[in-house]
């Protein structure tokens, strides 16, 4: 079942054929768990399509643990077995252990993807999204931070062969970023940047700074997934729409040039302006689109709070205000702090200027924290049982 | 205007810079410039002030935004001596209240930039609302031989949009009372390259009968029309924008502004196809009116008052008058 749908998705797949995706201590310990689950999935009548897969991953599984089991017995010191021959069957079994663990690979990892789609309101990781960077505390520094996050993103959605909607960019003074956002869309873009969605610290002595003292400063993403086809309804009486010309009897009566627009929702007390053209037509069309998009968004954001409410235990990404990444310039390296609350060494990686120049290594990375995901939600899964 | 155009006093100020020593007036900047302009027209209570004078330097600096001419970016600009001058001439005009439009000598409706020239009406917003109803109503297929006339066309903004919105519209009729109204909008659909679609014709409706050569094609299937509409007592109150510099016989509708309106009904009974229609732009007091009169002609007009809509301003503004 799952492979077929793989099959589509080489990215994926690629993933797959690596070996020992899971732990070989979870492995381990949840072992026995997976006999409950299957068990448990035999008696349910209505899945036979279910049923069908895992019993046959189990009876692999069981052909090769009988294999081991076999040449466990032959080599048993009483067989006397020659050197020679110890050799070549030690080696077979370590073929065969290797097996095995992949097998369990698979079972698990067909547990979470049956999971999965067991969950009808799962917002599916192919799922386009708004991708929004914003500077926090540290001001300009902040800005200069947001700027160059901005540009390895940019990279990395390049990368991937992402295509970029409705971007926009804030700078203050026309120089520094304050706010970037833009539609990515492609190839299980969700799937991918859920995990970057948080807040990026930086420690560094800002190119500023004269006294050489080390700053701290913010940068937060945010990442909302798309997952209906969003639109809106705009009612011309909700609208107000100003314009210098409104007062007076208007038409022929007056001759003005100015074509500044102003458009207010009232529903939603949102306003929209446009002065760009000198058309006043035109400038009521560009604000009608920016209210458009305003609303748009509004909406699809909506739905991803709604959803995250209803499913706090498990969204497997950091909330909005989570500090999730410290980008430390003085010892050029970066720490996940998710990552590295499991495991120091694994949250943690080195020469900060190649992971900003390549975007292999953001997602090396990337495929890191969506193991661990995968890990922590199978984990809750099978403790369940 | 007498009044503006002699000021003395603004008029040398206007002239002081220019007669700086030219090692000084190399590099003048824009910003500078434009403050000392905009004194100028705040002090002579000239009406939208900034918006004129960034619309000049767009116009004279050739630039298509007006973000370019704004805030930061203005800051950055300087000037070269012809520029300056221009700048000055144009500002002078202004000073002496003439419309923006006809200073930058062009203007933009709907998609069409249109060539303007003194005194030829300068079309209004409203009326792009106009052509916007107009076009979702009547959208003619390829194999149709739909028929529109204009009657009083100024620039040609009305004729010249329907033309470029509507290309299985094949050809419409436009008339005005003015040659060099009529002059004007020649010259604007040949610029837009519409000129194959356009018959111009120079007359004044007058009465319920059009010449020949209009209508030798036979009945319309749709009369369009932006009227004079301001009533008579409202003709002096108007901008001196307005009353110096266009032409009053595009504004003047009469004693209640319903004289050229009056004819046009009686033109459409004669020359509407039947389920053909009538659409007017007209003053907001108006529509009621109207609605009166089509119907007490009912009999004798074959007329029916179908509809009327609002512009952007919530103002009544747009009659749909339907042949039965
Ligand atoms: C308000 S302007 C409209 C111009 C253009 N259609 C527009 O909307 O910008 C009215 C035009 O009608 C013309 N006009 C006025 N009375 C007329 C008449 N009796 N017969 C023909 N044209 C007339 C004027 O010359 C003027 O150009």
């Amino acid at each position: 079942m799952i492979f077929k749908r793989l099959l589509k998705l080489p990215v994926i797949v690629n993933r797959l054929y690596r070996r020992n995706y899971y732990s070989d201590n979870i492995k381990k310990l949840y072992f026995d768990k997976i006999n409950t689950y299957i068990s448990q999935i035999n008696k349910n009548e209505n899945d036979d399509e279910g049923s069908k897969i895992f019993n046959n991953l189990m009876n692999d599984y069981n052909f090769v643990s009988n294999s081991i089991a076999e040449i466990e017995k032959e080599t048993s010191p009483e067989n006397k077995v020659d050197e020679e021959m110890m050799t070549l069957m030690n080696e077979e079994k370590i073929k065969l252990e290797n097996e095995k663990s992949e097998i369990i690979d698979k079972i698990f990892n067909e547990i979470y993807e049956y999971e999965q789609s067991k969950d009808s309101e799962r917002i599916s990781g192919n799922s386009d999204c708004i991708f929004e960077i914003s500077a926090g505390v540290g001001g300009k520094e902040a800005m200069l931070f947001a700027d160059e996050l901005c540009t390895m993103y940019n990279n990395y959605f390049n990368y991937k062969n992402w295509e970029l909607d409705s971007v926009d960019t804030d700078r203050s003074d026309g120089v520094y970023l304050r706010h970037y956002k833009a539609t990515v869309k492609g190839h299980f873009v969700w799937d991918h940047l859920r995990y970057e969605i948080g807040v990026h610290r930086v420690q560094r002595i800002p190119k500023t700074e004269s006294k050489g003292r080390i700053h701290t400063s913010t940068v937060t993403l945010a990442c909302i997934p798309i997952t209906h086809r969003h639109s809106v309804e705009i009612n011309d009486k909700d609208l107000k729409i100003d314009t210098k010309r409104a007062s007076g009897a208007g038409g022929q009566h007056v001759n003005t040039t100015e074509s500044a627009v102003r458009i207010t929702h009232l529903p939603s007390s949102i306003q929209v302006e446009c002065q760009e053209d000198r058309s006043q037509i035109k400038n009521r069309e560009i604000a009608m689109r920016k209210l458009r998009e305003i609303l748009v968004d509004r909406q699809i954001k909506e739905t991803f709070d709604k959803y995250l409410k209803t499913r706090k235990s498990q969204v497997g990404h950091a909330n909005r205000n989570e500090k999730i990444r410290t980008y430390n310039f003085n010892q050029d390296r970066l720490t996940d702090h998710r990552l590295s609350s499991q495991n120091e060494s694994k949250g943690t990686i080195f020469n900060l200027e190649s992971f900003f120049q390549n975007p292999e290594r953001l997602d090396d990375f990337i495929e890191i924290l969506r193991r661990a995901d995968r890990e922590r939600e199978l984990l809750s899964i099978l403790e369940k049982l | 205007m007498l009044k503006s155009v002699f000021n003395l006093k603004t008029f040398q100020k206007s002239l002081s810079l220019t007669n700086l020593p030219l090692n000084q007036r190399f590099s003048i900047k824009a910003i500078d410039i434009f403050h000392n302009k905009l004194e100028q027209l705040k002090k002579e209570n000239v009406t939208e002030p900034e918006n004129s004078l960034e619309l000049i330097f767009a116009h004279v600096l050739n630039k298509k935004l007006l973000r370019e001419v704004r805030g930061k970016s203005l800051e950055k600009l300087t000037l070269t001596d012809e520029e300056t001058q221009k700048i000055d001439d144009c500002v002078l005009c202004r000073l002496s209240r003439m419309p923006t439009q006809y200073i930058l000598k062009n203007w933009e409706f709907r998609d069409l930039e249109l060539n303007m020239k003194i005194p030829v009406f300068i079309p209004r917003p409203e009326t792009e609302e106009l052509i916007e109803l107009v076009t979702q109503k009547i959208d003619p297929k390829p194999e149709d031989d739909c028929k529109v006339l204009e009657v009083g066309c100024g620039s040609g903004a009305i004729s010249l949009s329907l033309l470029n919105e509507l290309p299985n519209l094949k050809t419409i009729v436009a008339i005005d009372q003015s040659k060099t109204a009529c002059e004007l909008t020649l010259e604007n659909a040949k610029k837009l390259n519409l000129a194959d679609r356009i018959r111009i014709f120079k007359h004044k409706v007058d009465s319920d009968k059009l010449p020949d050569e209009i209508t030798m094609n036979g009945k319309f299937d749709c009369i369009i029309s932006n009227p004079p509409y301001v009533p008579k007592k409202d003709l002096l109150k108007l901008d001196p924008e307005i009353y110096l510099y266009e032409d009053l016989r595009a504004l003047d509708g009469g004693e209640d502004g319903l004289d050229v309106i009056n004819i046009l009904l009686k033109l459409a009974s004669k020359y509407l196809k039947k389920g053909g229609s009538l659409w007017l732009e007209v003053d907001h007091r108006h529509p009621e009116i109207i609605e009166k009169i089509v119907e007490m002609n009912q009999d004798d007009w074959k007329l029916k008052y179908a509809a009327c809509y609002k512009d952007i301003f919530k103002k009544e503004r747009f009659v749909e008058i339907e042949k039965v």
